[in-house]
């Protein structure tokens, strides 16, 4: 039992009107996916699109500290126990700093007294 | 329609010559569907880009024992709906705006096609579309089920309600279904 609503002049036309692909579409489609083909292995892709202003600015963050250190007046340490911040303030550190940051040995009684407060003046 | 095998898997690794003779043996079976749905050559074509593109993004899912032609289809009925829906979006939006009738009618020397064609655009996309797959594709409940991924009952349903909506559109718009139905 057909019960097709709509009137069969109505169908047949319908049906006659269809459009076929022209010899170039084939080709215009493969060159339209090129693009998306070739970047599908690139490690960009895998990270998530709500995380990727994260990683972004963590990459630029990690690239400006590297050239900064590499252009950096201060020269990393040849010593591996002085640190980075022992080898910027062995500079022009005071006594204070030396016991603090680069383990000096400190001295006793009067004679710690008078060092602080002699350091304490020059500042 | 039977597709080469080694082909897909060719096309998978992203050669593109069989790229290209996959696209070309699928391409009229894309073109034909969207026809249904669109009018205009621009757009049929158009679709056909976008389900395709859509296709190469995917082709990775594909299993071995796959049904890539019924794949295809699913793919492109897909992106005919979306399109659909996007425009009918845009169409009530317009028509919030603006004072136009809703069913205008065309100024077409074949008022009776024209009536019809109109009426089938102003139906919602989800209904219209399995009348037509019925109707002019003549598609089974079943084929139409698992192309837009319903239940059969579902398209059933769908079918029922297009047909009765259709019916109370025509009628509305002063044309009968009987008058319509020329040599019927």
């Amino acid at each position: 039992m057909n019960h097709a609503i709509l009137p069969r002049w109505f169908r047949e036309r319908e049906r006659s009107r269809v459009f076929t692909p022209d010899q170039t579409f084939a080709r215009r489609v493969v060159l339209q996916m090129r693009p998306v083909t070739r970047s599908a292995g690139l490690v960009w892709d895998y990270v998530p699109s709500f995380a990727r202003p994260m990683v972004a600015a963590t990459t630029l963050l990690l690239l400006a500290l590297i050239s900064y250190q590499m252009m950096s007046p201060t020269p990393f340490p040849d010593d591996s126990s002085i640190g980075i911040v022992e080898a910027y303030l062995g500079a022009d550190g005071t006594t204070v700093d030396e016991w603090l940051y680069r383990g000096a040995e400190i001295p006793d009684g009067q004679d710690l007294l008078i060092e602080i407060s002699v350091a304490e003046a020059f500042e | 329609m039977e597709l080469d095998r080694e082909r897909i898997v060719r096309a998978k690794r992203g050669e593109t010559e069989a790229q290209e003779a996959l696209v070309a043996q699928l391409a009229p079976m894309v073109f034909r569907l969207a026809s249904r749905f669109f009018r205009s050559r621009e757009d049929v074509e158009d679709l056909a880009q976008e389900a395709f593109a859509r296709f190469f993004q995917k082709i990775d899912q594909i299993r071995p024992d796959e049904n890539v032609v019924g794949w295809v289809s699913r793919l492109t009925i897909n992106v005919c709906y979306d399109r659909l829906r996007k425009i009918q979006r845009e169409r009530t939006a317009m028509e919030a705006y603006t004072a136009e009738p809703r069913y205008a009618k065309p100024e077409a020397a074949d008022d009776a096609y024209e009536d019809v064609r109109a009426a089938l655009d102003n139906l919602d996309p989800k209904l219209r579309m399995p009348l037509l797959l019925k109707e002019v594709e003549e598609l089974s409940v079943k084929e139409i089920s698992v192309i837009m991924g319903l239940s059969q009952s579902n398209v059933k349903i769908r079918l029922f309600r297009a047909r009765k909506k259709l019916a109370g559109v025509l009628e509305n718009r002063g044309v009968t279904l009987s008058g319509v139905a020329k040599g019927e």
